[in-house]
């Protein structure tokens, strides 16, 4: 089972500018991560960033296809991932480019839950609500280790935050 | 993490450990409490318990005699927050690639 992220915005700015934007290495490192990239079809390349845990801060990439100014896509392999990122774009009248970029491939049981979170229409829930929620469960599951000293708005809170997890895990497949 | 994805997805696929988990939910159970919950022998039961802690989805602890299990909510709260910053992370860098077209000739 593999998942995909996508996101689509609109910049104010003609298709052009935008496709140097993504494929000059100065400008890419200035707005995604410093790199190495080149835009030829087969050209390895790595992004680096900061190492985080099971990630050593560098996505290893190689150029998959390039049709200037429409389409770049690449490998993204890195940290515990291996997926394929795509760009395309689109021009919007005469000043302005629709970029759609997604990332596919995602495995396991990350690929799984971003599937479904996107299909159950989560995806504001989870960039928004979600890191709160998650604060406080974990607050809420080292306390309940002590006994029953855990204050009873807490408890509910946590037990919420707990089931609607649950309901995303063990909701059927459509 | 494939490997443990496949784990977690086939833990979660059967119904009977679907209401297990619901079941350890909010509290800490001892096997006879399950049992008392469904009809299953104690071997299905021990089957189960075993498939969902080789998930990471359950732990056990022992008291005595007894073995207490309990939902490992840190298990859904790695996974869910993994997917919640990665999500962020585009995000942000696409906020930024915004700025970067303002500020180019």
């Amino acid at each position: 089972m593999s998942g995909t992220i996508a996101f689509q915005r609109v910049y104010p700015h003609g298709r052009e500018k935008v496709w140097r934007a993504l494929t000059t290495p100065e400008l890419l490192g200035r707005w995604l991560m410093p790199n190495d990239f080149s835009p030829v079809v087969g050209h390895h390349f790595t992004f680096r960033t900061e190492p985080g845990p099971g990630f050593d801060g560098i996505v290893h990439c190689r150029v998959l296809e390039i049709e200037p100014p429409e389409r770049l896509r690449f490998s993204w392999k890195g940290g515990p991932l291996d997926t394929i990122v795509t760009f395309e774009l689109s021009a919007v009248g005469d000043d302005a480019t629709e970029l759609r970029m997604r990332q596919d491939g995602f495995q396991g049981v990350r690929g799984w839950l971003i599937s479904r979170m996107l299909k159950m229409g989560f995806r504001k829930m989870y960039a928004q609500r979600l890191p709160a929620v998650l604060d406080e469960m974990d607050g809420g599951t080292r306390a309940t280790g002590a006994g029953d000293n855990v204050p009873d708005e807490c408890m509910s809170f946590r037990q919420r935050a707990i089931r609607g997890l649950l309901s995303l895990i063990t909701r059927k497949e459509r | 993490m494939s490997g443990v994805g496949a784990d977690v997805f086939a833990a979660v696929s059967d119904p009977a450990r679907r209401a297990i988990l619901d079941l350890l939910r909010d509290n800490e159970r001892v096997v006879s409490d399950l049992l008392r919950s469904f009809s299953f022998s104690q071997p299905a039961l021990s089957k189960h318990l075993r498939i969902l802690r080789e998930a990471g989805l359950v732990e056990q602890r022992k008291d005595g005699r007894l073995r207490w299990y309990r939902l490992n909510a840190a298990r859904l709260r790695e996974v869910a927050s993994w997917v919640g910053r990665y999500e962020r992370f585009w995000t942000e860098r696409l906020d930024q690639l915004g700025t970067l077209l303002d500020e180019m000739e």
